[in-house]
């Protein structure tokens, strides 16, 4: 499995888990318009459960940037590096 | 959309528009009450953003001498404010603010769409709560899930330190979109006393500050101290905070004992909004059972009424859920049991009761039915369903008691003319007590009943249609009636029988619909009916 789907398979896992949608499929271009419950609330319980499941520390730039679920994904890969 | 205007009684000297989630309530009324250059001579309309469609207030647009807007996310706010911007005046004021929300307190917090419906005297859940949800939805034990939440320390789910800290990273990056900064008095304000009721709702104290800091932007004066004693227009209810994230961040407004208002104007602890929210997957799971049930979908109604029994045991609601499907799927001793076992746990529910009934009447038991139908009649009053009056009447009437049933099946027409079986209930007894021309305006009332619904509703009964039967040959109506009752048990010759009586006296369009259903399904030496 290439990294980049490994990733997008644990964030799959972490968004249904988080958003409590056991249906939920990921793309890339996917916004918080995109998913439900995915509001101010969860935006920052989802920044926390990333950093905590793939061990990485979130800049405030990344925060800044963060728009998609790829962005997420490219942070991710950017901070396993 | 609703556009909320103050007007003073003088000429007004501007036009103020806050443009706001919420927090444009307690905005609109320091601006009213509290802000010297505002009180007088100004107009004041407030506009809630979490309406999509702003087209209505476009008109309102180039008259606008201040706007307030607040932005929702640090990217939103060029693409929800441009088209407002575009239709101001050139001279017109802007203050963009961002929205007020401070989430540490409630980790596990998420708007829950899929709670469960408010049940009198229990909260509402305007939030649900993920670590209790994810174990709710697995159907384990509801006082399991509530003790192991109660002992949980957060502390060792979620890194709370770290999402004050991202809060903060997040919330100053909204600061840095908009005109004023507000991160620094949410955070003071925090840290000083209870200045969230839930993760949206702040006291009138935070508004006011952050409203403060907007007349200082436009040059404004501070507002009158008052400002700050008003009544928290948004402490509607609490969201209540766990005990462990209490001692995390060392609150000193809320205790593990602390009693949290609900919405309605009840309080209760931390404990019991958990074990009501747990209830309420609960009741959902009940009611979508029950609308399985009515789709025939009784497979998956089974399997939620398992899981209700898991996580609430044999609740009234699980015994009724059971009664229900067994009555539907035809387990009616079965049925009956289950509906006892529910009136046992509460005597003053009535739909105990009712599933009694139905079942017992279906079973054959008409003195189980008149009894439990009357508590149901008598509890339920004016809710009475009309089929409880009904399967009664019908029950008095096997039992040779039409001068008992005949009035009951009057009331059932009168809550419910339409309904097919009580009009045909009401001619047999009437049949029953020798009285044939009423009972023959009854049955026309049946005939214009559609032949589908009368032959899902109708019962096949055996001394019905013998008593029918004598006026077969003469009232094409008992016949009519005749050929429905034997669609209805599958005998497809002798309703084509009967329907074939009745078409030799008229033809009506139900008669057609039925006489065409049976030749659909005739066998190829039967005599049509239509020919």
């Amino acid at each position: 499995m290439r990294p980049a789907d490994a990733v997008y398979q644990e964030l799959t896992e972490l968004f249904r888990d988080l958003f409590m949608d056991d249906d939920l499929v990921l793309r890339p271009d996917m916004t918080a318009d995109d998913i439900k419950n995915w509001d101010s609330i969860n935006h920052i319980n989802l920044l926390v459960a990333v950093e905590s499941r793939f061990g990485i520390r979130i800049s405030t730039m990344g925060v800044e940037k963060l728009k998609c679920v790829g962005d997420l994904a490219d942070l991710i890969t950017a901070g396993r590096v | 959309m609703t556009v909320y205007i103050h007007q003073d009684i003088a000429e007004p000297r501007g036009e103020l528009l806050i443009f706001a989630t919420c927090h444009g309530w307690p905005i609109r009324r320091g601006l009213v009450q509290f802000a010297p250059d505002f009180i007088d001579h100004w107009r004041i309309h407030y506009v809630e953003s979490f309406h999509e469609a702003i087209d209505e207030i476009l008109p309102l647009l180039p008259r606008i001498d201040i706007l307030l807007a607040q932005i929702e996310t640090a990217g939103d706010a060029p693409a929800r404010l441009g088209r407002i911007r575009s239709l101001l005046r050139p001279d017109a004021r802007v203050v963009l603010f961002p929205a007020i929300g401070y989430t540490p307190h409630w980790p596990q917090a998420f708007r829950d769409w899929n709670a469960g419906p408010a049940q009198p005297g229990k909260p509402w859940f305007v939030f649900g709560d993920r670590w209790v949800a994810r174990r709710a939805r697995r159907a384990q034990a509801g006082s399991e899930i509530l003790s192991q939440y109660c002992a949980l320390d957060m502390a060792s789910e979620i890194d709370l330190d770290r999402l004050h800290d991202l809060w903060r990273i997040d919330a100053i990056n909204k600061d840095r979109v908009c005109d004023i900064a507000i991160t620094d008095i949410v955070e003071a304000e925090v840290r000083a006393g209870q200045a969230f009721f839930s993760p949206y709702h702040c006291s009138n104290r935070v508004v006011m500050r952050i409203l403060d800091r907007m007349l200082a932007a436009l040059g404004k004066q501070a507002l009158l101290p008052g400002a700050f004693q008003t009544e928290d227009i948004l402490k509607d209810f609490e969201l209540p905070i766990h005990p462990s994230v209490i001692r995390h961040f060392g609150l000193t407004h809320v205790t593990p004992t602390h009693r949290y208002l609900t919405m309605g104007g009840g309080a209760v602890t931390f404990e019991a909004f958990y074990r009501a929210y747990i209830e309420s997957f609960t009741v959902a799971d009940l009611a979508a059972a029950t609308s399985l049930m009515q789709a025939a979908r009784f497979e998956e109604a089974q399997k939620l009424l398992a899981m209700a029994e898991t996580r609430s045991g044999k609740s009234v609601g699980v015994h009724l859920g059971y009664a229900e499907i067994r009555t539907l799927t035809g387990c009616y001793d079965a049925a009956v049991n289950d509906a006892e076992a529910a009136i046992a746990l509460d005597r003053t529910d009535a739909r105990g009761y009712y599933w009694a009934c139905h079942a017992s009447f279906y079973k054959g038991d008409y003195l189980a039915t008149i009894n439990f139908g009357n508590a149901c009649l008598v509890l339920a009053r004016d809710e009475t369903p009309h089929d409880i009056l009904v399967w009664v009447a019908d029950a008095q009437s096997r039992l040779g008691l039409p001068d008992l049933a005949i009035p009951a099946y009057r009331r059932a027409l009168v809550k419910w003319p339409e309904s097919p079986n009580a009009a045909l209930g009401l001619a047999i007894a009437l049949l029953r007590t020798g009285d044939q021309a009423e009972a023959q305006i009854w049955l026309s009332v049946v005939e214009h009943k559609s032949p589908q619904r009368l032959q899902l509703v109708s019962e096949f009964n055996e001394d019905d249609v013998a008593l029918l039967k004598p006026f077969a040959a003469t009232w094409p109506l008992a016949s009519y009636v005749l050929g429905a009752k034997a669609i209805a048990r599958g005998d497809i010759l002798t309703a084509m029988s009967f329907l074939r009586t009745a078409r030799h006296f008229y033809l009506s369009r139900h008669l057609v619909g039925m006489a065409e259903f049976c030749e659909a399904k005739m066998p190829c030496h039967a005599q049509p009916v239509l020919a």
